[in-house]
């Protein structure tokens, strides 16, 4: 055969590099970047049905730009932008380590003839436009209250609909802007770890930035109270993009314009620099992250260390067979390893380590005044409580995160060993996620309460810790998925959300009725209880776990 | 065609490529060998502008590959080992979308890419329906080395290329690579087949450590060392006759 050649005639028209790259990532969004089997009829719909539920969600969420109604703009618009904000940059920095590093996409296209800034530019449009689908959803109401605002008109819908694209382009740009520059100044060998603890930085600060918002709208004190003089208000980026509403659709005034130019200045300067001086790094990084390199020494050591664990008592015991040992060592060694694992799961668990913290500093400040809690020198026993139940949480997400991986073909390994069903493989990888996840955290709570002089206060950390075992053999019972055997697009399922919900209430009733107990000096028949009933559910999750066999794949 | 000159790559204190100097003229294929780790991976991946190199330099049909990225990427075709592609695109999806990069109009490249389906006895129909997913790993292969070979490349590095083929169309792309030699291109051939490289190359250079060992024509280089076969001189070079060795012992105490 011989390979044709010759120029393309001219009526025929290509698209773009760019084109071509913005439909891919668009395409690889929507449908997931791997497939078990399918036909493009079949196309994977995981991702496109999380999208739609995602929107309906957002809209429902939306919903509460009705309680302003009839308010100034400038309060509307700083709602609905510090909501927007929150949301689409929570999207945008879990969605973006994978989008813009991906080992396997690299050996496709870096010898293409593409530069780093049209991979670049084409990754951010998609995060850009999804964004944007997430904002719309989560603002139709909000335009319609606007129109109605005490100084609004309709002039609001086209200026929070600028206000609102800008705002998913900073926080676009801001996310990049941030790998930008862990890729310049961190070595290649710090490289992977640095990106993963900046993920996490910053949907920390997203989570806590959730918190901050009610207190600034002060819901519970009138809503016409809201204070947006403070001078902190006026550093937060949702306030730029809020003042571009009133600018044009408002009050008009001119602190409003001057932050509103502010606004514009900054999106500007993050994606000049995110986007043009900085974009040639992102080339390098993309390099330097498919070269090899040995495991940096203290993670070696860290892993010595859990292999030295497992093998002692107690562990040893809920290990003895080795198949747990394995997947114990396994799911070890992918949490303190493996980027991919490590930029999905620790950034899906930071809300559960920062909101127990939120929930004890939040009651140092007298947040809680409700009935249920049991006030002593300032310290909430219910909020200790919920801060408890609520680290159980943790070992449900992360082992509901473990089930995914890049290297999910890999998990074939049990799947052809001779063991009957996968109960030990998901035994080994419960007892690491509460070894190496949960129990620190929940140490630190005890060290807190120890040294905040509250001894009496231990066992409602104790309702907690026994209920965390019972927690981490929900994902078994509901999914018989071993550890990292599953594509990531199919983390992206919405099944997860009324799990998690579910699981909250639960924090909420045991916290309740500890709080209640321990109110009424009946905490010890109220534990001796828990544990009673914490040991029956673990025995009959543990029966249906382990009367699963291998199923069948598609 | 391709030119190199003293090219080399380190990470940290360990050298993967070390001073590697060689050239390629037109209609040439060359046999790059090496036992695993050698370098040969890490020579290619630099040479096709995925790996930036440590030093040296080199140029591809008159470009420099550090200067010039981008025209060599627009003069080469490169079939990694890894054979990624696009998991939840069609394999014509997958085609097309390589063509547009090339800026190839999708009017050109699907009788471009017919061809290819008709050489490699694929069906439109699963290449247009079937997610590359779903592919078994030789038609994965096929679709990959497609994709190199769609914009005409005059210089094509193949690593590992007959992975996952069957029978038939290794024999096929064998013949495919000799035709597109004649046709002048430069092609570099990476692979452990050493009986392979030996009936398909005109020249081969045997690296290890990254360093260069050998550099001649195949029948040559056997002749000159008296080894009467390239694979007995590439395990004399490259510390094979250990590992035979311990094969025999190996199996004696496997068992207890």
């Amino acid at each position: 055969m011989t390979a044709p050649s010759g120029p393309p005639p001219s009526r025929y028209k290509a698209p773009s590099p760019e084109q071509t790259l913005r439909k891919l990532y668009l395409t690889l969004f929507l449908r997931g970047r791997s497939s078990r089997g399918l036909t493009k009829e079949n196309a994977p719909r995981s991702v496109m049905s999380k999208l739609w539920t995602s929107l309906g969600l957002y809209g429902v969420f939306g919903c509460m730009a009705l309680f302003f109604q009839g308010q100034p703009v400038m309060v509307l618009a700083v709602v609905l932008h510090g909501m927007t904000f929150l949301m689409i940059g929570m999207f945008v920095a879990s969605s973006s380590g994978e989008a813009l590093f991906n080992k396997d996409e690299s050996e496709i296209l870096m010898h293409r003839p593409v530069t780093s800034q049209m991979l670049l530019r084409a990754k951010a449009a998609v995060l850009v436009e999804i964004s944007v689908y997430l904002a719309a959803a989560m603002n139709a109401v909000g335009l319609w209250v606007g129109i109605k605002a005490s100084d609004g008109g309709w002039l609001f819908p086209i200026a929070h609909t600028v206000s609102t694209l800008e705002e998913a382009l900073f926080a676009t740009g801001l996310v990049v802007l941030i790998y930008q520059f862990c890729l310049k100044w961190f070595g290649r060998e710090r490289l992977e770890g640095v990106m993963t603890s900046m993920q996490v930085i910053v949907m920390v600060a997203f989570t806590v930035g959730s918190q901050i918002l009610p207190r600034v709208v002060h819901f519970g004190q009138g809503l016409g109270k809201t204070d947006l003089s403070a001078w902190w208000i006026k550093v937060i980026p949702a306030t730029w993009f809020a003042a571009l509403d009133d600018a044009v659709a408002g009050s008009r005034s001119s602190t409003s314009w001057v932050l509103a130019i502010v606004g514009l200045a900054v999106t500007g300067l993050v994606l000049w620099v995110a986007f043009g001086m900085l974009a040639e790094v992102y080339e390098s990084g993309w390099q330097s992250l498919n070269e090899s390199t040995k495991p940096k020494r203290n993670q070696k050591s860290q892993f010595r260390l859990v292999h030295k664990l497992s093998r002692s008592i107690p562990l040893k015991w809920f290990l003895r067979d080795p198949v747990s040992q394995s997947s114990f060592q396994l799911v070890s060694a992918y949490l303190f390893r493996d980027r991919d694992t490590k930029l999905r799961v620790y950034p899906g668990i930071s809300p559960m380590m920062v909101m127990p913290l939120m929930l004890i500093v939040m009651s140092h400040g007298g947040g809680h005044s409700a009935e249920t809690s049991t006030k002593l020198d300032g310290f909430s026993g219910f909020t200790l409580a919920l801060a408890a139940v609520y680290l159980c949480v943790l070992p449900l997400t992360a082992l509901s995160l473990l089930k995914y991986s890049q290297h999910w073909r890999a998990a074939d390994v049990f799947r052809s060993a001779p063991i009957a069903g996968p109960s030990p493989v998901l035994q080994g990888a419960r007892v690491a996620v509460m070894t190496i996840l949960g129990m620190p955290l929940v140490l630190v709570l005890c060290a807190y309460v120890v040294f905040s002089g509250q001894l009496s206060f231990l066992p409602l950390v104790l309702a907690g810790l026994i209920a965390m075992p019972v927690y981490a053999m929900v994902p078994g019972v509901m999914d018989d998925a071993t550890p990292l055997s599953n594509p990531i697009e199919e983390s992206k399922n919405a099944m997860n959300f009324p799990i998690m919900m579910v699981s909250m209430f639960g924090a909420f009733a045991v916290a309740g009725t500890a709080t209640l107990a321990f109110a009424n000096g009946l905490i010890a028949y109220f534990l001796a209880l828990e544990t009673l009933i914490a040991i029956a559910l673990c025995v009959v999750m543990q029966k249906i776990i382990a009367g699963r066999g291998w199923r069948a794949y598609d | 065609m391709i030119s190199v000159k003293n090219l080399s790559k380190n990470f940290g204190s360990q050298w993967a490529v070390s001073d590697l100097s060689f050239d390629v003229p037109a209609g040439e294929i060359l046999g790059f060998l090496g036992p695993n780790g050698a370098g040969k991976t890490t020579t290619l991946r630099m040479l096709t502008g995925m790996t930036a190199p440590s030093g040296g330099t080199a140029t591809i049909c008159g470009f420099d590959l550090l200067t010039q990225s981008l025209e060599v990427k627009r003069k080469i075709g490169f079939v990694p080992d890894s054979g990624a592609v696009f998991e939840s695109l069609t394999g014509l999806e997958h085609l097309e979308m390589v063509a547009a990069l090339y800026g190839i109009p999708r009017e050109l490249a699907i009788p471009r890419i017919e061809q290819f389906i008709a050489f490699f006895d694929l069906s439109m129909d699963t290449l247009a329906n079937k997610m590359l997913g779903a592919y078994s790993k030789g038609m994965r292969r096929k679709v990959v080395i497609t994709a190199a070979l769609l914009h005409n490349p005059p210089v094509v590095f193949f690593d590992e290329p007959l992975e996952g083929l069957d029978a038939n169309a290794a024999v096929g792309f064998k013949a495919l690579i000799q035709s597109l030699a004649k046709e002048g291109k430069a092609i570099v051939y990476s692979s452990h087949i050493l009986d392979v490289v030996e009936r398909v190359c005109d020249r081969v250079i045997i690296i290890d450590k990254g360093k260069s060992l050998l550099d001649g024509k195949p029948d040559e280089l056997v002749a000159s060392h008296g080894s009467g076969t390239l694979e007995r001189l590439f395990t004399d070079l490259t510390g094979g006759q250990a590992l035979e060795r311990r094969a025999e012992t190996f199996a004696k105490t496997f068992l207890p």
